[in-house]
């Protein structure tokens, strides 16, 4: 196994290790995949399949292959085919093989590695070799038969090109013979460049190889490549960097030297976290000593006559036409298009064709160096000026030349390469740094990436940027919702831009976003006084329109949407404006007449009566929303939104079984929908049906594993279906989730069936997620009351009571808990009425309290303070509450858990006897007594027939409350 | 079956090509049989296939000759060949002792200094060694890139060598008539070897004795059932994978090996194929400036191998036809020839379509109207017209 000992190599990367080779690979997986399948389905079966990755130097050929090599021989193990296998990996150095036998050698000598026995009959090859030639090519080829018998051998090797110059055609034809004729060979090669023994119909491997180009890697994997470098070198603090807009500029300037290739990115890799002069200098000095050598051993290779085009090009900032390339170079135009054309074949020089002109240019920006470097009448290095002009804007160049004249100490080298770069664009008046800039701007406004964006237009700014520049950092800060920022921009900007009607609107928005609407109404008012159009007029006054609605002014609110609609009546935004408005200022009839204008308007148009049904919906008109949907699902029956929205609103209007079906027939169509199999979870449980609410919460997990509602959905039907254990378990997914709200409703859907250690577990959870949310403390207090634990129980509620604006919530619960320790007289007395029925205007939620508060009092004393409690109660609370209201409080008491009724049946019947005398005024009351009467003695006998002096109905009632366990 | 433009495959997946083994099978019943078709069209495979799946009348061994440049390294080679079938086939594993027992005497007698004027005895021996091990089997020689062979033999040991190999085959043919058979193939057309021996003074027709055929394009039916399957390992939505193929067969003619590459090409894709990419990949096949399918050899060899007055009007004919959109008969030819030579005699013209169609340029088809000629390769004939007209 070849195990590499570098952890980042530029020439090297088949010395790199696994890990790095796997870190460092970017923007191939695509062609590996396809790669590795081919090779391991050449292991696997009698196919076999000879890839050739072709790519220019540079371009990843040796990274691939070195990894692709360890990928295999761990599908080689995962499959077990280490016996079927041989394989054979030519050193990346190879060049040297001199002949078909030489090649057969050099495959025994990489079998070698891995078997002694092969290793020990090489040298008979070379002493038969001094004998017959022809006898040692025989024996090679009879010992690689010999060796590879019943296996598959594949042969890894670059450079192909040269391998093949090194066979000549002879050796060629010896070659696939002996692959034909052993059918055993599989082989994944690289070469820079296709050649001829390849292309051509009559050669012998015409045609043999699936080629696989390793193109040029974009902008988007040489930013994953660095990326990717930066982390492995330990770079963390780059490697964000890069993911920033600015860093993605830094990378574009990288990009553009690189022109797409990979070993350019990783030499150009050192420069990307330098930000002065001094830091660029040296490492751009080191790589002009490390790839010299390198680029000027390369165009040593070409014939003279393209050594010439070579260095013109080199020397050319901009792509050259074929006859500029022909005149400077003294050729004919004949003979330099030939010459390109090969050129262009070696991948040296790109040919760019626009219309009837081509032009060429060097592939490989990094290679003028070794041209300047011979140039010694260049007093600069070009491609050290071109790195400036896209590090820095020329206003910072210009400063840094500036600084240099006055410094005593400058550096000669310095002074110079700024001095050209400023000179450049005073001649061409370009500036790299600012065009990257606005490309990294254009891509953040593509993406949507705003605080990127917002980054980019505040370097432009710096840099002296233009009023469009200011615009959009302002535009790009009120979209990232970064209103301090925004107005600090703003207060920048002064008075530039403010007759620009788009920019007083985001301007607007950034002071509506912080809050300050009057600051915000007085620059649309300025917009609103400039020569607009009627599509921004109408933009101003939505927004004008919203800013009223939030500082309380309704009427203008009205009058602004109404504006709105005069311009565009399909501006749906508008109603949604003004019918809630008119509703809060209770003009219901103006309210229901603009609704009933909105649909009119709407009808015919999907998306308005969807937005119709939404609005309904809001202002909790479902049957009219119902009906608005209805109409829009009229026009696109097959509307998912609107098949939901009707199934939302089904549910609401409680008709569960419709709304079932609406949610089932959408699964029907996308058997993948979240939502819907969110809320047919719901309406089956709605429903009581259970099994399906359960089945439904399970697939809705397998869809989405992270969806909370699902576990509570599940937990929940399957506590219903007395599957308490189950049901629990699947709750308790819910405490590895930030999704406070289902935590608390699992606790509470464990506290109803007595599983209080996972209630507690689940509040425990919500607590450390929103320590003060109220709803914790209602549910810590129920839980409290429930476990007997009143003292923690009055705990919750005053702590409750301490955190919400409302304290009669709070006193009522915190009464119930009470209940548990005092007599019932007493907590009754401490509430203070007059508050509590300020406070609480539905007499049935009340009596809902009260009832609790009676049971809680039952549970803990029998009916020692039920007398008394009743007697305070009606006393306080009796004449205000309006008739019935003790009466339907005992029938509530009642149906609360009362089962034991505490205490000798003496004490009840005192109690009882009592309640009749000091209730029997009131008429409404002598039902739930009888009732409470017949309950008492049942169940302190046990004999069921003291139930039979009621009436059917009220036994029913009794029975179903008292027996059903 | 796995897309694989230009590799090896499993015997058993070669599609479309059971009735010409069978045909060739019926040949190889009463004679020897020379096959030629350019590179890539799938000799090889076919005669692999036939090798693999021969009846239990054969002891069949194939050999690639490519490689082979003198007749000694050709005797070497049959010992080496059938060392290594008898090896590698369970069924011939009792004849393998028998043969290993023969090899060092019999290598050392090619290896000695008089080895190679003593060729004729030591592949008469060699055959005669074969059919001693091959009981009462027929001996099938597979002979792959046979005229290449020759060709290698011209060039290093000179034309009487590969005369008198020819000549020496063809006498061994006729002594073992019963027992052994040879199938000949070849990527440059034997008829081109042999016209360059005659004209080295050969005055003998050393094949007259074996059937030429050539391998014929694969029949749409089997060509749609080829890019089906093939489209199968793409992201081609399975309803339209019929219309697809069907689509690659009419772009692409039946040469197996351009339908695997536009295959491969629209498996590079990575997403659900449409007729519309199946014209682009064709497209790109015939108008990539760097020619990967090599159609520029089609011109290039004309150059190669025809006399300049030939060339004229090989190309003149090839130029018609490919304006063509139909096959044509020889008077319509003769005809749209004569406008731009009108001294061109119909004679010349089929002088040029016969030596054309052996040289698998073009095919004659008979029709309801008689005999047509058309470019035997609708992509060739597409990248003429494209690319010449």
């Amino acid at each position: 196994m070849r195990e590499g000992i570098l952890r980042s190599s530029r020439y090297s990367p088949g010395n790199m290790d696994r890990e790095s080779l796997e870190a460092l690979f970017v923007g191939r997986e695509e062609v590996m995949q396809d790669v590795l399948s081919r090779v391991v389905a050449s292991l696997e079966q009698p196919d076999k399949h000879y890839i050739l990755l072709v790519g220019p130097r540079g371009s990843g050929k040796t990274h691939f292959l070195a990894l692709a090599y360890h990928r295999i021989m761990d599908s080689i193990k995962a499959a077990r085919l280490e016996n079927k296998t041989t394989v054979a990996l030519l050193k990346e150095e190879e060049w040297g093989v001199a002949s078909y036998l030489d090649l057969l050698v050099r495959i025994l000598k990489a079998l070698a590695e891995q078997s002694p026995e092969i290793r020990a009959e090489v040298p008979r090859i070379y002493e038969e070799f001094t004998r017959d030639p022809a006898k040692a090519e025989n024996l090679a080829a009879s010992l690689l038969r010999q060796h590879t018998q019943g296996k598959t051998l594949l042969l890894l090797c670059e450079n192909l090109v040269d391998l093949f110059q090194g066979l000549d055609l002879e050796g060629q034809m010896r070659w696939r013979a002996l692959i034909q004729e052993s059918g055993n060979w599989s082989i994944l090669a690289t070469t820079p460049t296709l050649f001829t023994a390849l292309q051509l119909q009559d050669n012998p491997f015409y045609g043999f190889f699936t080629i696989r180009e390793l193109k040029r890697i974009d902008f988007d994997s040489g930013l994953a490549l660095l990326t990717k470098k930066a982390l492995h070198e330990e770079k963390p603090e780059l490697a964000r960097f890069l993911g920033t807009p600015l860093g993605r500029a830094r990378v574009r300037a990288i990009h553009h030297l690189a022109a797409g290739n990979h070993r350019a990115y990783v030499v150009l890799f050192d420069f990307l976290d330098k930000e002065s002069l001094d830091d660029l200098v040296g490492p751009f000095m080191r790589l002009i000593d490390d790839l010299t050598p390198y680029y000027q051993d390369r165009i040593r290779q070409v014939p003279p006559a393209q050594r010439k085009i070579v260095e013109f090009l080199c020397l050319e900032s901009n792509p050259r036409q074929v006859k500029e390339v022909a005149a400077a170079c003294l050729m004919s135009q004949q003979t330099t298009a030939k010459q390109v054309g090969e050129l262009d074949a070696a991948r040296f020089v790109s040919r760019i064709r626009r219309g009837r002109n081509t032009y060429c240019e060097i592939s490989e920006p990094l290679m003028r160096i070794c041209i300047e470097v011979k140039d010694n009448k260049a007093s600069h290095f070009r491609l050290f000026v071109e790195l400036l002009r896209h590090w820095f804007s020329n206003r910072e160049l210009e400063r840094r030349v500036a600084a240099l004249r006055h410094d005593e100490h400058r550096s000669r080298l310095d002074q110079v390469h700024l001095e050209q770069a400023v000179e450049l664009h005073l001649a061409d008046g370009r500036q790299p740094f600012i065009e990257i800039l606005h490309a990294e701007a254009e891509r953040c406004l593509d993406a949507g990436d705003y605080p990127g964006l917002a980054a980019v237009q505040a370097t432009l700014v710096r840099e002296g940027g233009s009023d469009h520049d200011y615009r959009l950092w302002v535009f790009a800060l009120v979209q990232a919702e970064d209103s301090q920022s925004a107005i600090s921009a703003i207060e920048q900007a002064g008075e530039r831009c403010l007759d620009d009607p788009l920019h007083l609107h985001n301007v607007a928005m950034a002071y509506a976003i912080e809050g300050r609407p009057g600051e915000a109404l007085f620059y649309v008012d300025r917009a609103l006084g400039l020569d607009l159009d009627s599509e921004d007029q109408a933009a101003h006054l939505c927004l004008q329109a919203d800013l009223f609605r939030d500082l309380g002014h309704l009427d203008e609110a009205i009058e602004a949407a109404e504006a709105v609609l005069k311009i565009d009546p399909a501006h749906w935004h508008s109603f949604e404006q003004i019918i809630p408005a008119l509703t809060t200022l209770e003009r219901h009839e103006d309210a229901t007449a603009r609704m009933a204008d909105f649909v009119q308007l709407a009808q015919g148009d999907f998306d308005g009566l969807l937005a119709a049904s939404r609005l309904a919906e809001d202002q909790g008109w479902l049957e009219d929303a119902l009906s608005s949907v209805e109409a829009a699902l009229a026009i696109e029956p097959e509307s998912t939104n609107a098949h939901q929205l009707r199934g939302n609103l089904l549910l609401e209007l409680e008709n569960y079984q419709i709304a079932c079906e609406v949610f089932r027939e959408i699964i029907s169509r996308d058997p993948d929908s979240v939502s819907a199999h969110c809320r047919l979870a719901d309406a089956l449980a709605l429903a009581k049906d259970f099994e399906g609410s359960a089945l439904a919460a399970k697939h809705l997990i397998e869809l989405d594993s992270d969806h909370t509602h699902a576990y509570f959905a599940r937990g929940r039907a399957l506590i219903e279906l007395g599957r308490t254990d189950e049901g629990i378990s699947v709750l308790d997914h819910l405490l590895a989730t930030d999704d406070y709200h289902s935590l608390v409703l699992a606790a509470e859907e464990s506290r109803l069936v007595g599983e209080y250690s996972s209630a507690k577990r689940h509040l425990d959870r919500a607590a450390e997620l929103e320590p003060d949310n109220p709803e914790l403390w209602i549910e810590r207090t129920r839980l409290g009351i429930d476990l007997g634990d009143f003292d923690s129980a009055i705990a919750s509620a005053t702590k409750l009571e301490a955190i919400t604006s409302s304290a009669i919530p709070a006193r009522l619960l915190r009464a119930q808990a009470q209940a548990g320790s005092t007599p019932l007289s007493e907590v009754i007395s401490d509430l203070e009425t007059d508050l509590v029925l300020k406070d609480v205007h539905d007499q049935d939620a009340l009596g809902r309290v009260v009832s609790i508060m009676l049971a809680v009092s039952v549970r803990q004393f029998g009916a020692k303070y039920l007398h008394q409690g009743i007697v305070k109660l009606r006393e306080l609370f009796g004449d205000a509450m309006g008739q019935g209201v003790v009466g339907n409080i005992l029938v509530d008491f009642l149906h609360q858990n009362t089962a034991d009724f505490e205490g000798p049946l003496e004490d009840w019947e005192e109690c009882l006897d009592k309640l009749a005398r000091s209730l029997a005024d009131l008429p409404e009351c002598s039902i739930p007594i009888k009732m409470l009467n017949a309950a008492v003695r049942s169940v302190k006998t046990g004999d069921k027939n003291h139930l039979l002096t009621l009436p059917l109905e009220q036994r029913q009632l009794l029975e179903e409350n008292l027996f059903s366990t | 079956m796995q897309i694989n433009p230009g590799g090896r495959l499993n015997t058993q997946e070669v599609m479309g090509r059971d009735r010409e083994i069978a045909r060739y099978w019926d040949i190889l019943g009463r004679q020897g049989l020379v096959l030629s078709a350019e590179r890539r069209i799938g000799k090889t495979h076919i005669a692999l296939k036939m090798r693999d799946e021969c009846g239990p009348r054969y002891l069949p061994f194939y050999q690639d000759l490519e490689g082979v440049h003198s007749i000694n390294e050709l005797i070497r080679s049959i010992y080496d060949t059938v060392r290594q079938s008898l090896a590698t086939a369970p069924r011939f594993k009792a004849r393998l002792a028998t043969w290993s027992t023969l090899l060092p005497d019999r290598i050392g007698g090619i290896d000695i200094p008089t080895g190679s004027r003593n060729w004729q005895i030591l592949l008469a021996t060699a055959f005669d060694d074969l059919i001693n091990i091959s009981e009462d089997k027929i001996i099938l020689m597979l002979w792959d890139e046979f005229p290449l062979m020759l060709h290698n033999l011209q060039r290093r040991e000179g034309p009487d060598s590969a005369i008198e190999l020819l000549d020496h085959l063809r006498a061994l043919r006729l002594a073992h008539s019963n027992r052994l058979r040879f199938l000949y193939t070849g990527s440059i057309g034997l008829h081109l070897v042999l016209r360059s021996l005659r004209k080295a003074g050969n005055a003998n027709d050393p094949v007259n004795d074996m059937h030429s055929a050539t391998v014929p394009p694969m029949t749409h039916r089997d060509t749609c059932d080829l890019a089906a399957a093939l489209l199968k390992e793409t992201l081609a939505p399975s309803d339209l994978v019929s219309t697809l193929a069907s689509l690659v067969a009419e772009e692409v003619g039946g040469f197996p090996y351009y339908v695997h590459h536009v295959v491969d090409q629209l498996h590079q894709l990575r997403r659900p194929i449409t007729p519309d990419d199946i014209v682009s990949a064709v497209g790109g096949l015939i108008h990539d400036p760097h020619d990967p399918a090599n159609f520029q050899y089609y011109v290039n060899r004309l150059s190669a191998y025809y006399d300049a007055a030939d060339r004229g009007v090989t190309l003149m004919v090839l130029d018609t036809m490919a304006g063509l959109e139909q096959a044509a008969p020889v008077s319509q030819l003769v005809n749209l020839c004569r406008h731009r030579d009108p001294s061109l005699t119909e004679e010349y013209v089929r002088e040029a379509l016969k030596l054309m169609a052996e040289d698998h340029y073009v095919t004659l088809k008979r029709t309801k109207g008689g005999l047509v000629y058309d470019f035997r390769w609708q992509l060739v004939k597409r990248w003429w017209k494209e690319t010449r007209l």
